[in-house]
Parts: structure tokens; C-alpha cells; sequence
């Protein structure tokens, strides 16, 4: 490729550049173009969804199945009147999780599996160059039994 | 690199999201009670979404098979359009991935036109194809200089310092009864503020300065490098990747021209086996979440398959006529005067459906 011709693709890719940015940033999510927004802001926190039993011990929700949970067919973790805060959450996280409890619910006549608590665990940082700290929020009370029982 | 093979790597792996975004639809539909979905939704659902999908390989297999076919490139993308706005009315959220490739592909007609506009009829489709390619090449890059402004319009330089938001980002992503070395690396950059900060630093810089991938060969292929630098490191501490970009950046970016010459039963028989790997990885992937490792793989596959195909070449003239700059400089002129009305007249982004939904506090 001669110069002149390797200038002028350098210059037809500076507009392309130009336009993709301007057009995405005037009219916001619009196939094909989009502002590629995730994670732009600074939260003070962010939290999962995941399972306690009563010893205290916690892990991933998707390493229990049977699921017994009020109201569990409406269960989600996302979205509004929630009973733990939800900032810095995930929304397709929670999603996620809500589905594999929904579609891991014990069988009609399952025997009810051990307590476990479902809880918005939320990470902040007391001192923002230190390391992590967390609490954790009870979302709701459920029996569920672990995959590898 | 070779205009060609810019274009058929393009092809592949937009032909493969175009086949997923049903797929995935239907996954996420899954979680979703059915009453919830809307008539859109159902458009990137079974049959619909299917015979859209394969309506929009078909014109996308023929944009590959042949220079210059623009009007197939197009409805491709038009298709790819409508099935995505279905996917956004059953998640509530757009699959950005699938939108980096849909911005390569405008990108590669964007500049398909403005080579049309600038030679006039003069035009040979190897000039307009070559153009089309640095056009693909910085729609490409565009796609991460958006997201660094994005970050820098919503945080300003702060984004590029904090020591916080990387690492609650990967906190979140993280399971908290995992175990093992990779667990150990993950737990201490989450410990570390100066690990985070650092983090936070290095994608900034290298998503602003993706617009490098526009200026030649070696530095696309050094930026080429970071950036998949960037998206190696996103997945190994969150599990996010965006696989069809991150083939298209090693397809558009490496040097592939200074390999040795693999016989083509070696290169066959390459793109089969990560084809293969890719597909029985995702069909034994128990989460969404794991499967952009897979597609990865199937997208490299079909790329290293797409770039077996040979290219037809157009019977033209051996010297492309010369460019007329002063065509150019109006037809540029034009677009940026565009785009300055553009940005003057008041809009209203649309945001992300998820945004109207919930409210920014929570977020």
C-alpha cells in the first residue's frame, strides 16, 4: 500500500471512529450502536446473592437443589421493593440466581432438605486502599439440599 | 492481513452471534414467566427468531463469499437489529457483546460508502473493499474509545485513579466458596487498593487509546495485543467476556501473515478441532455465564474455516484509478458537519431499558 493510499484509510478510519462515538453517545443503545456504559460509574459497594446454612458457612446458591422458598415461583432478587438494599448489585447476576433456585425447586412430596438462608452479601471498603469488608442481609429463609449430599 | 479475510472473519463471527442470539434469548426466557414477555420479545424467540437468524446468515454467508456485496452486509445487520431489540424486551437488558460486532460490520459499511462517495464511479471493489476493511478495522476500535468515554464522561479521571471500583466489581463476580490458585490471585487483587487502582488505570488507557488501531499494521498489532491483554484479564477475574470482539481483534490485529505456512489439511483440521472444543464445551456448560469460553473457540474456528475459503476476485483494471482528494475532503466534510448537527441538536439518549426500571441509587 503506497502512502498516500495508507493515508487516506487512516483518515476514512478517523471519521468512522468520530461518527461510531458521536452517533452512540447522541442516541444511546440503538443496534448497533451503543456507549458500552457497563461498570462507568464509581460505586461505594456491590453485593451477590448466596446461601448460608446455620452453621454460618456460605456458599454459591447453585450448589444446592430441591429448593423449598415462600413464594417461590415469584422469587427474584432484582428489581424494586426488595427486603435487603440492592446498590452495586448486578442485575443479571441476580437474575441468574433467582432462575437456578426457580428451576431447582424440590418435587411435589421432596423431603424438606436442611435450613438455609439466602442473603445479599454487599462488599465495601472501610478504607478505600485496604482490603474489603462485607455484611450480610437475609433475603429469605429457604430448605434446599446440597448437590453432592 | 487481507481485505478479504477482514471481511470473512467479519461474516463468521457475525453469522455465529446472529444463530446465538435466539438461542440465548430462549435460555433467558427460561427464567421468565411467560406472561411477562411481550409481542417484541417474541420476535427473537422460536420460530421467529430462528427463521431471522437464518435469513440473516444466509445474506451474511453470501457477503462473505463475494467482494463488494454491501445491500447483503446490510440486511444482515438490519436482521441482527430487530432480533437484538426482541432479546432487550425479554432480559431488559441489550447484549452488548453482540452489538461489537454489529458496530464492526457498520463500520465496514460506513466506510464501503464513503470510498463509494469519494471514487464515484471510478470505483474498483477492490479500492471499495479495501477502504470497507480500514472502515471494519476502526468501527473495531471506536467500540472501546466509547466505553472509555463513557467512563470518563460518567466518572472523570477519578475512574482511571480510584482504588475501589475494579475491585468491587470483581468481588461481586466472584464465587465465594471458590478455591484453588486462580482463587488465590483473584482474592489478593481484591485485597490490594494499588492492585485495583492500577487495574483501573490500564483499561482506561487502553480502551481510550484503541483508536491507535487506525494508524498501520504494527501498531494495530501492538494495541491489538493490549487489548486482548484487557479482555483475558476482565475474564479470568470476572468470567465477562465479549468472544466474538476478542476473535475479531486477534483475527484484524495479529500478524497472522508471518506465520509459517500450515499445509491445509493442518489448518483444516485446526479450525475443526476448535470448532468441536468450542461446541462441546458449551453443550455441557451448565450456566450462561460459561459459555463465552466456548463461543470463543467455535468463533476462532469458524474464522480459521471462513479464511480457507478462496476469494473471488473481480476481473478489474490492474491500476486503481487515483483518489480524488477533493471528493474526499467533501464527502469528509460532509459526514462531520452532519455529525456536528448532530451533536448540537438536543436528544435524549435511550438508555439502557435496565435504567428505566431501576433506579440509579441501586445501581
Amino acid at each position: 500500500m503506497d502512502d498516500r493510499a495508507r493515508d487516506i484509510t487512516t483518515a476514512v478510519g478517523a471519521l468512522i471512529v468520530i461518527t461510531y462515538v458521536v452517533i452512540a453517545f447522541e442516541i444511546g443503545e440503538r443496534y448497533p450502536f451503543a456507549r458500552f456504559r457497563m461498570f462507568q460509574d464509581l460505586p461505594d459497594a456491590s453485593s451477590r446473592v448466596i446461601a448460608r446454612d446455620p452453621s454460618g458457612d456460605v456458599r454459591e446458591v447453585a450448589r444446592y437443589v430441591a429448593w423449598q422458598c415462600p413464594a417461590i415461583d415469584d422469587l427474584r432478587f432484582d428489581g424494586p421493593e426488595q427486603p435487603c438494599p440492592t446498590a452495586g448489585s448486578y442485575p443479571e447476576l441476580d437474575q441468574r440466581t433467582a432462575g437456578w433456585v426457580r428451576d431447582h425447586a424440590a418435587g411435589a412430596g421432596s423431603a424438606p432438605g436442611e435450613q438455609i438462608d439466602i442473603v445479599r452479601r454487599t462488599y465495601y471498603f472501610p478504607n478505600r486502599w485496604g482490603p474489603p469488608s462485607h455484611h450480610d442481609c437475609v433475603v429469605t429463609t429457604c430448605t434446599a439440599s446440597r448437590h453432592d449430599d | 492481513m487481507t481485505d478479504g479475510r477482514i471481511r470473512r472473519a467479519l461474516a463468521a463471527v457475525f453469522a455465529l452471534e446472529l444463530i446465538a442470539t435466539p438461542y440465548l434469548a430462549a435460555r433467558f426466557a427460561s427464567l421468565k414467566d411467560p406472561s411477562d414477555l411481550d409481542a417484541f420479545a417474541r420476535v427473537a424467540l422460536w420460530p421467529w427468531g430462528y427463521v431471522l437468524a437464518a435469513a440473516g446468515v444466509t445474506l451474511v454467508a453470501r457477503f462473505a463469499l463475494r467482494p463488494g456485496r454491501w445491500i447483503e452486509a446490510a440486511g444482515a445487520l438490519a436482521i441482527a437489529g430487530v432480533l437484538q431489540e426482541g432479546f432487550g424486551h425479554i432480559v431488559g437488558v441489550y447484549f452488548e457483546p453482540f452489538f461489537q460486532t454489529g458496530a464492526i460490520l457498520f463500520g465496514w459499511l460506513a466506510g464501503f460508502g464513503i470510498a463509494a462517495a469519494t471514487y464515484g464511479r471510478a470505483a474498483t471493489t477492490r479500492e471499495l473493499e479495501r477502504v470497507a476493511a480500514a472502515g471494519a478495522i476502526a468501527a473495531l476500535g471506536a467500540v472501546y474509545v466509547a466505553a472509555g468515554l463513557s467512563k470518563l464522561a460518567a466518572s472523570g479521571l477519578s475512574w482511571a485513579t480510584d482504588p475501589t471500583h475494579v475491585r468491587l466489581m470483581i468481588l461481586a463476580h466472584r464465587d465465594v466458596d471458590a478455591s484453588g490458585a486462580r482463587d488465590a490471585i483473584v482474592g489478593a487483587i481484591a485485597d490490594s487498593g494499588a492492585a485495583g487502582a492500577v487495574l483501573a488505570f490500564c483499561s482506561l488507557v487502553i480502551e481510550v487509546g484503541a483508536f491507535a488501531l487506525i494508524l498501520g499494521p504494527r501498531t494495530r498489532a501492538a494495541w491489538g495485543a493490549l487489548l486482548l491483554a484487557f479482555h483475558a484479564g476482565l475474564y479470568a477475574l470476572t468470567g465477562i467476556l465479549f468472544a466474538g470482539g476478542a476473535v475479531l481483534i486477534a483475527a484484524f490485529c495479529l500478524p497472522w501473515h508471518r506465520l509459517p505456512a500450515l499445509p491445509r489439511s493442518a489448518r483444516i483440521g485446526a479450525a475443526a478441532a476448535l470448532v468441536a472444543a468450542g461446541a462441546i464445551a458449551a453443550a455441557t456448560s451448565a450456566h450462561i455465564s460459561d459459555l463465552p469460553g466456548p463461543v470463543f473457540l467455535i468463533g476462532a474456528g469458524l474464522v480459521a474455516a471462513a479464511w480457507l475459503l478462496p476469494e473471488t476476485t473481480e476481473s478489474e483494471p490492474a491500476d486503481a484509478p487515483g483518489l480524488d482528494l477533493r471528493r474526499f475532503a467533501i464527502v469528509g466534510g460532509a459526514l462531520l458537519a452532519l455529525l456536528a448537527v448532530l451533536w448540537l441538536v438536543p436528544t435524549t439518549p435511550r438508555a439502557h431499558p435496565l435504567d428505566e426500571r431501576t433506579p440509579p441509587s441501586s445501581r
